[in-house]
């Protein structure tokens, strides 16, 4: 996501929540953290 | 100061430049593409600087920070993605707790069922979760005689002289099918112009990807049960 995208999507959707549920649903991201869920094996 | 030589993922000694900031530098190992700190601060200069929040290089700076709510819905969104309702855990460690809001969150979503545990070497952030009424303190992990259901780390792995030595310590807590919830960005292929900044050296003293952590984790023993990615904190 460029620059120039990131602030239009800031200021049209100023809630951080909102934003965030946006951006997930348009996976308008690149750089991300990553949830890893692992099990130790038996 | 020390010298790191070999990428501490696949051993490999051949790196190249990639980045440099507030005296250090960030260098990418040729064979595993892993981002690391090839001139880091020592392993007592790491520890104080974790206990006290504050890291030294060209600017000194402070990571302490503050309790932050807004974290909290989005780590309930987070932990339902992770587990819908698969959650049948009873005791959990929370390790590098920060201010305790991932532990709130976790308590808030099992609705007080799993006992919530948190360590960190901030003793500032120690007190912050303490005075919120969590259960948190600071232990050291090789002596620490308990076991739990789960255990996560979110934003610690980056901070880790070296995770996959960590990470095998963290073994004898857990029982066989226990888990392992790992939070860290996934940004080891970008190109250093597109990397975020800062990159916060020292604080930070590698960055993976997702190939690399899963190659660590299943060579330790560990099966992964879901992965789930969520923009950067700092870039939305």
């Amino acid at each position: 996501m460029s620059e120039i995208t990131r602030e239009l999507v800031k200021a049209f959707i100023p809630n951080y929540q909102s934003r965030l549920k946006y951006l997930l649903r348009k996976k308008m991201y690149s750089q991300t953290d990553m949830f890893i869920r692992a099990r130790l094996r038996k | 100061m020390m010298i790191v030589k070999k990428c501490y993922n696949c051993e490999s000694e051949q790196h190249k430049f990639y980045a440099q900031e507030n005296g250090f530098q960030l260098v990418k190992c040729d064979k595993c593409g892993l981002l690391f700190v090839n001139n880091r601060p020592n392993d007592d200069e790491i520890t104080q600087a974790h206990m006290q929040g504050k890291h030294r290089g060209i600017n000194d700076f402070s990571v302490t920070g503050s309790y932050n709510s807004k974290k909290i819905p989005q780590y309930l969104h987070i932990l339902k993605d992770l587990f819908s309702d698969d959650l049948k855990a009873k005791t959990w460690l929370d390790i590098g707790c920060g201010h305790g809001e991932f532990i709130t969150a976790v308590q808030t979503y099992s609705k007080n069922r799993i006992d919530v545990k948190g360590t960190d070497p901030n003793v500032h952030k120690q007190k912050s979760a303490q005075m919120r009424g969590l259960n948190v303190s600071y232990f050291d992990i090789d002596s620490h005689k308990e076991r739990y259901d789960i255990i996560s780390m979110l934003n610690v792995y980056s901070h880790l002289p070296n995770p996959p030595t960590f990470l095998k310590s963290l073994k004898k807590l857990l029982y066989p099918g226990s888990e392992l919830i790992l939070e860290t960005g996934d940004t080891a292929d970008f190109k250093a112009q597109d990397h975020y900044r800062p990159f916060y050296l020292p604080d930070h003293l590698s960055f993976a990807s997702e190939r690399i952590v899963v190659d660590i984790l299943e060579k330790l023993g560990f099966e992964i049960v879901c992965i789930k990615k969520y923009p950067l904190c700092g870039l939305i």
